[in-house]
């Protein structure tokens, strides 16, 4: 017998002296078949086990992008919008002032003014996106909260409007800010109601809708409009950027100026230098 | 018995376990229908002959959003090459933009909307620079697999099967179906029948992704003459502009 595999010599020998005598007891073509099925298992465990290629995804609308490798994992966080977790039915419902500044709280000063027994909603987690095009942000569903909340439209900093949206009011420092849906915060100002930057450790129950994600270091940060808030207590508190977080927008009233040549733009303390990263334009935040 | 053919399976599994970890290429050949690789070869062979040409593409993009809620987005893409250094790309969507010149020289990307531009110097070559905007910048230049000097190549990488789809029209314009599969996308060529296999329609369909987002380019406009003058791949600064710069991936600043 001639042996279709190389086995140990002990094993072939096996196979030479007892596969007649086992052929003639269960039959040549069940032997053929028991060790055909066995070789086959062996196979089909190999190509179980062998891993597919992992590619990361990126480079939509290109065949020759699809077969290139993945690039090694960037440093730096990625930047991306997240899911708008709408604020919950707690708003306050009068269009007007008066009514809505809240009397004088005992301390703490700065309260996240949720209604007791109303859930908040943590931030979701949201995946990069599986592929990225240079001109991916270019779609206006990319911003603003995307289709499923329309694509809000903000109030300038700044702006002057004599009737409130629909908002809720926030105590900090014994000062009134009413805080809208769309993530701007107002001031009474001559019965009128400005739109202002939101001070600092001032606390709100829920994010609005169209902020982005930006991860620096091991803290998450949400972004609008030159706005940063940090999850805290299942509220989220508005915050001073780390210096070098990198955000995808300027905030409206940023005022470009040129140092050494170089162009910054400059809102409330902070410089944001534009640049061109992954093929889109982002800012890196720095104080002045 | 069953001991020895034990071992002689646990052979074949180990040599073919080492052969596989040597070699991650596809086990198996590409099973491509001769047609459909005759109709590509024919249409790549004429792009990669063209010497200089343009071309309009209206582009329809899946969006999958964080709600879960498939949309399709659209934009135009405007190609003008020169082979084999020189290439300008326009591509708008709504209210915003975004362009590409390369002159044989250096690379520079021009964000219409926020009137900001980048500029580095690029190799020698089509090919080369749009792997250095890939590889290096993360910028995956629209159009690009009718740029390179040889299309049926790069776009064959990875294929493991194609068939020939019979002939449709695209806007009225006879075309011969073709598709293509490799692991990670299908994509679908529609080819001119006629003196001229230039593409039609291009369809890639990302079939690993959540909801198997599709791209949809249908080409227009094909011009062939070589009539754009040097200067159309030379960038001038648009008035107001200024230059920012163009961070490599994996190099853009570390965050805090």
């Amino acid at each position: 017998m001639k042996s279709i595999f190389k086995v140990s010599s002990k094993g072939a020998q096996f196979l030479s002296s007892h596969l007649p005598a086992y052929r003639e007891r269960k039959g040549s073509a069940l032997f053929g078949y028991s060790r055909m099925a066995i070789v086959f298992l062996a196979f089909c465990t190999l190509m179980a086990l062998t891993p597919a290629a992992a590619l990361a995804d990126r480079g939509q609308g290109s065949i020759r992008a699809a077969a290139r490798p993945a690039p090694a994992p960037p440093p730096r966080a990625p930047v991306h919008a997240a899911p708008p977790p709408r604020a919950p039915a707690h708003a306050e419902p009068p269009p007007r002032a008066p009514a809505h500044v809240e009397p004088p709280h005992a301390p703490p000063d700065v309260h996240p003014d949720v209604h007791p027994g109303v859930p908040l909603q943590p931030p979701p987690h949201v995946d990069v996106q599986a592929h990225r095009d240079w001109d991916d942000n270019d779609e206006d569903t990319q911003h603003a909260g995307g289709f499923a909340h329309g694509a809000p439209v903000r109030a300038i900093r700044g702006q002057r409007v004599h009737d409130l949206p629909h908002h809720i009011s926030i105590i900090f420092n014994n000062q009134n800010y009413f805080y809208d849906d769309d993530g701007s915060y107002y001031q009474q100002q001559d019965g009128d109601y400005v739109v202002v930057q939101p001070p600092v450790g001032a606390i709100v129950a829920a994010l609005p809708p169209g902020v982005a994600t930006v991860v620096a270091g091991p803290t998450t940060y949400y972004y609008l409009d030159g706005v940063f808030y940090i999850a805290q207590d299942n509220s989220f508190a508005v915050v001073n950027p780390p210096a070098g977080i990198v955000v995808p927008d300027l905030p409206s009233g940023a005022n470009q100026v040129v140092v050494n040549g170089n162009v910054y733009y400059q809102f409330n303390g902070f410089n944001y230098q534009p640049s061109i990263q992954d093929g889109v334009t982002v800012y890196t935040v720095t104080p002045m | 018995m069953m001991r020895a053919t034990f071992y002689s399976a646990l052979l074949v599994f180990l040599v073919a376990s080492a052969r596989a970890g040597a070699d991650p290429a596809p086990a198996t050949q590409p099973t491509v229908d001769p047609i459909a690789d005759q109709i590509l070869r024919q249409s790549c062979d004429f792009l990669a002959q063209s010497p200089a040409f343009a071309v309009h593409a209206e582009i329809w993009k899946d969006a999958v959003l964080p709600s879960g809620h498939k949309i399709q987005v659209t934009r135009s893409v405007d190609l003008d090459l020169r082979r084999p250094d020189r290439l300008h790309v326009d591509a708008r969507a709504h209210k915003k933009g975004r362009s590409i010149w390369y002159d044989g020289k250096t690379l520079t990307v021009l964000d219409r909307e926020k009137n900001l531009y980048s500029v580095v110097d690029a190799p020698a070559t089509i090919d080369q620079t749009l792997d250095l905007a890939a590889q290096t910048y993360g910028i995956t230049v629209p159009l690009e697999d009718l740029a390179v000097s040889d299309p049926y190549t790069s776009s064959m990488k990875n294929v493991s099967t194609g068939g020939y789809f019979g002939d449709e029209p695209v806007l009225g314009v006879s075309c011969r179906h073709v598709g293509f599969s490799t692991d990670r996308i299908d994509w679908q060529l529609w080819v001119a029948d006629g003196p001229q296999p230039l593409p039609q329609k291009l369809v890639i369909t990302y079939k690993n992704e959540d909801q198997t987002p599709q791209y949809t380019a249908i080409f227009s406009k094909w011009n062939l003459t070589d009539r754009a003058a040097d200067l159309a791949f030379q960038f001038i600064p648009p008035p107001g502009s200024a230059r920012i710069p163009l961070v490599p991936q994996n190099a853009g600043g570390e965050q805090p």
